[in-house]
């Protein structure tokens, strides 16, 4: 038993130690600004493209009221993408669509879009809300 | 004496090779990226904990606060993963972080620092080491409790296994737990050989360590306590050291923030019963290796009889493995949150050490017919797989008029044992089968590339 007295005092030792790093890292490193970063920062290895309808999105979110239909028309062919409106940081028409460029590593100007939700044409900053239609088009 | 021991490193050796180069090959492209988001949520833990002090990661916990988020790592967005954004927890305390801290670590070292940029093709490389390394320990354990050559049979059967190969690519907390525990058992088992009170201490250490990649690991400890029987003494040291490491978890989780460390914990004792009730059915009947592929696999199976086999014997080392294997299925059952594949991961060393040691009874102890029967279940669900397509008539006839023959010889040579040419002929035959049954393994793997991938069910 001397054994473990010997290993307890030196377990309890490198415990305190532990939860000092942990705090005391926790405490120097951390910020939302950085974890905001780290969630959504494209990928410096991400191939990227001028074409919206080049990338999609498969399937639909399972959130049943908490969507955002968005489609694309790039002259010669049309994307359609359903997203989580959850998601979507910027609740506004530009904020959405620099959302999915985010997603798809697409990098054309959202100014370069004309859209129409629900039947009205929209600027970049309408707002959107949950189960709109947006349509736009390059 | 000597050479026999440099003819077993050499064997080994080969394994090895054997090993990783199959583990390597088209390791970041099967099983397809975003098959299991785990992978990437474990990179993801380890990589916040170094960067911000805190894990972040996927949860699918009920009651706990989550934060959808798209992150499209490998693209797994347009392929993979339907649905859209990823439930992003944090402070993430679903599972111990120690398999996370590695791959995290890894990734970091890499270049890789925000959750977008990690990639497969970074993160599964410790992986496959990791895998190779496995082989080298099951050999040690297997050699320890059955032999060199039964541990050579048995090594190179979990090299070349198609689910092993491919099961052992993944981010996995599995894929750490398992050679932990296999180094705690091989400590175990030299202090059955020699005394040695720090050899059950490491043993408990390590036993403890399983516990910080997955809470079933909390199986090395049982596991170990078995094996240490009535030894009243080392039981207590075995148990207090290795609780001890095991509880650092708890540390941890309340170190970082108690409040939602124990929400957490209390979510995780309300999971939802996934895998059902007919769990132990689908296990010996069905091999999975992710949420939804199977990939039909004869070796399991195999590991399963030779475990009846075990069962029948007295032996100490029988005895070893059916304790393994009965603590994980324990274990399996209790936690059983969901039908993943992964889950299975830790059953196979020790499901594989019953197939090598049934399979080997054949090669060195003359039961012939049922290593002979055992090896057919695995080399014929490879012939199909390799002749999906192109069934050969020439191969089918074979197979019959070849399994025809081999039953009248073996048989033959059952009831007449004393007759030296029909026993030398049967064990020829088996160790042919198994030479068969390993080079199929190995043709089977070279097939399964991204294309067959997205066939496979």
């Amino acid at each position: 038993m001397g054994f473990l007295k010997k290993y307890f005092v030196g377990y309890f030792i490198f415990v305190a130690l532990f939860v000092v790093f942990l705090r005391w890292h926790k405490a120097r490193v951390y910020s939302d600004v950085l974890l905001t970063q780290m969630l959504i920062f494209p990928s410096q290895s991400k191939d990227v493209t001028e074409d919206p309808c080049f990338y999609n999105i498969v399937g639909e979110p399972s959130t049943p009221g908490q969507y955002l239909k968005l489609s694309i028309d790039c002259r010669d062919k049309r994307a359609n993408f359903t997203l989580d409106f959850r998601a979507i940081r910027e609740k506004t028409v530009g904020g959405a669509i620099k959302e999915l460029f985010r997603i798809n590593g697409v990098t054309l100007d959202p100014a370069k879009l004309k859209c129409i939700m629900e039947g009205r044409s929209v600027t970049l900053a309408d707002e959107v809300a949950a189960k709109n239609s947006l349509e736009c088009r390059i | 004496m000597k050479k026999g021991i440099w003819l077993t490193i050499l064997a080994l050796v080969v394994t090895l090779v054997i090993a990783f180069l199959l583990r390597y090959q088209n390791f970041a492209s099967v099983p397809l990226p975003g098959q299991s988001t785990d992978e990437y949520s474990n990179t993801w833990v380890g990589l916040s904990l170094i960067r911000l002090g805190m894990p972040v990661g996927i949860s699918g916990l009920v009651g706990i606060k989550n934060y959808p988020t798209y992150i499209n790592p490998d693209r797994i967005l347009s392929s993979t993963v339907p649905g859209g954004a990823l439930a992003i927890s944090y402070p993430w305390f679903d599972h111990p972080p120690m398999m996370g801290i590695a791959s995290g670590a890894f990734a970091y070292l890499s270049g890789e620092r925000n959750f977008g940029d990690v990639a497969l093709l970074t993160i599964r490389k410790p992986v496959v080491v990791l895998g190779t390394v496995t082989v080298g320990l099951l050999f040690w354990l297997a050699a320890l409790w059955f032999g060199p050559v039964t541990a050579l049979i048995i090594s190179l059967l979990y090299a070349t296994s198609p689910l092993i190969v491919i099961g052992s690519r993944m981010v996995q907390a599995e894929n750490g737990l398992v050679p932990v525990w296999l180094l705690s058992l091989i400590l175990l088992t030299l202090t059955q050989k020699k005394d040695g009170p720090n050899l059950i201490r490491w043993a408990a250490f390590f036993a403890g360590l399983t516990v910080l990649f997955k809470l079933s690991g909390i199986v090395a400890i049982i596991s170990g306590v078995f094996i240490i029987g009535r030894k009243r003494r080392s039981l207590i040291e075995f148990l207090m050291i290795s609780l001890s490491v095991a509880f650092l978890f708890v540390i941890y989780g309340l170190a970082i923030d108690t409040r939602e460390f124990m929400a957490v914990f209390l979510s995780n004792t309300s999971r939802v019963y996934g895998i059902g009730l007919d769990a132990i059915y689908d296990l010996f009947t069905s091999t999975k290796i992710t949420s939804t592929k199977y990939l039909t696999d004869g070796w399991p199976l195999v590991g399963w009889l030779g475990m009846i086999y075990l069962a029948a014997k007295k032996d100490k080392s029988s005895l070893f493995v059916l304790i393994c294997l009965a603590s994980y299925l324990a274990i399996y059952i209790l936690f059983g949150s969901a039908s993943y594949g992964w889950y299975r991961i830790p059953f196979m060393p020790f499901l594989f050490i019953a197939a090598g040691y049934f399979i080997s009874e054949g090669v060195t102890n003359s039961n012939y017919l049922v290593s002979a029967i055992a090896l057919l279940i695995p080399l014929g669900v490879n012939l199909s797989r390799l002749f999906e397509i192109n069934k050969v008539p020439l191969l089918i006839l074979i197979m019959r008029f070849g399994i025809l023959g081999l039953m009248i010889l073996l048989l033959t040579g059952l009831v007449w044992p004393e007759n030296r040419i029909f026993r030398n002929f049967s064990r020829s035959a088996v160790i042919l089968l198994l030479v068969a049954a390993v080079l199929t393994n190995i043709l089977y793997l070279q097939k399964i590339n991204v294309d067959y991938w997205y066939k496979v069910n």
